[in-house]
């Protein structure tokens, strides 16, 4: 269920620049009202954070299905 | 000659990037000390280290508007650096798209309203009490989707209506203070936000091109009426909104 939840995040971070910028800068808030496993909660403050901050600011990057896959797959890497 | 904030001091809010960094060089120029605050703590320190590089009084300090504590925090080390606050700026938003309101998550929406209405309710909070004995001015930046239809995203349009209905409120609440509460209502504004509220760059243009004058205002536009609103000159304003969208939401 909540890896769902996390690839919800991770999807909507990608296309959606102002839901991107508060995971950037507000990650615990975001994990705090989301029902997240510690290990998500330390892959998206740790994995995908940093890859957000890659993307192009302030639009949706141009291959989003791309992006949100690689970083879908980048959370669930051990 | 003095600037038209000359000794003033002031903190914005959101002053990292788009509109309250447009208004916090333009309150420095005019002579204010200006408190950049936000939670891009890179940005939010570049745009205190432009100030001064230009010749001006400004200092960082990182702060999320939607946590009391770091609310508290700002004002506290505010005043610590400068003494007093003349003008509170309340420009910390966010903007996320939603889709149909009943497929709103209630992350997005608390997200939302926990930035764009608490923020405002908290910086007020503790900015109020130093301004009880001088007086001040409160500047609330709302937005046009504070007052019609919101179709990019409920919960700003919420917020931003929120912010709206607190200024009419603190307006009244503050008159025999001295305190002025003003909102500003921008349409569209060439700031990363806006920009990034559209999706692409393609779709901004659109929009822009839709808007009157096929053109949009840039964070200046809104950054000298919000100069006005914290001078001296607005002494009689309180209490009003105005709209910085170059005619658009009239022509709805």
């Amino acid at each position: 269920m909540s890896q769902e939840v996390l690839r919800d995040i991770i999807d909507k971070a990608v296309a959606d620049y102002g839901f991107r910028l508060a995971v950037m800068h507000g990650v615990d808030d975001v994990i705090a009202a989301s029902d997240l496993s510690d290990a998500e909660a330390t892959a998206l403050r740790g994995k995908i954070v940093p890859e957000l901050k890659t993307l192009p600011d302030p639009v949706e990057p141009a291959d989003r299905p791309s992006v949100q896959s690689k970083l879908a797959d980048l959370s669930s890497e051990t | 000659m003095k600037g038209r904030l000359e000794g003033k001091v002031v903190i914005i809010t959101g002053a990292a990037t788009g509109i309250g960094r447009a208004t916090a060089m333009l309150f420095a120029k005019e002579g204010a000390k200006v408190v950049v605050a936000d939670r891009n703590v890179e940005q939010g320190q570049l745009t205190a280290s432009e100030i001064k590089k230009l010749g001006g009084d400004s200092i960082f300090l990182s702060a999320d508007v939607s946590k009391a504590c770091e609310v508290k925090n700002m004002v506290d080390e505010a005043i610590s650096a400068y003494g007093k606050l003349d003008v509170l700026v309340n420009n910390a938003g966010v903007l996320i798209r939603t889709s149909r309101l009943h497929e709103v998550s209630e992350l997005e929406w608390d997200l939302t309203l926990n930035t764009d209405v608490k923020g405002v309710f908290l910086c007020s909070k503790y900015a109020i009490p130093y301004m009880l004995e001088n007086g001040g001015s409160v500047i609330n930046v709302s937005s046009t989707s504070g007052i019609r239809a919101s179709l990019i995203s409920s919960s700003y349009g919420v917020a931003k209506a929120g912010v709206i209905s607190l200024t009419l409120t603190a307006s009244q609440e503050y008159a025999e203070n001295g305190i002025r509460f003003n909102a500003v209502v921008p349409g569209i504004i060439d700031t990363p936000q806006s920009r990034g509220s559209t999706g692409s760059t393609e779709e901004f243009e659109l929009r822009v091109s839709e808007n009157p004058g096929g053109r949009v205002g840039g964070p200046e536009d809104v950054a000298y009426m919000m100069l006005f609103l914290a001078s001296d000159e607005s002494s009689y304003v309180s209490g009003a909104s105005f709209v910085i969208d170059g005619g658009r939401t009239v022509g709805f």
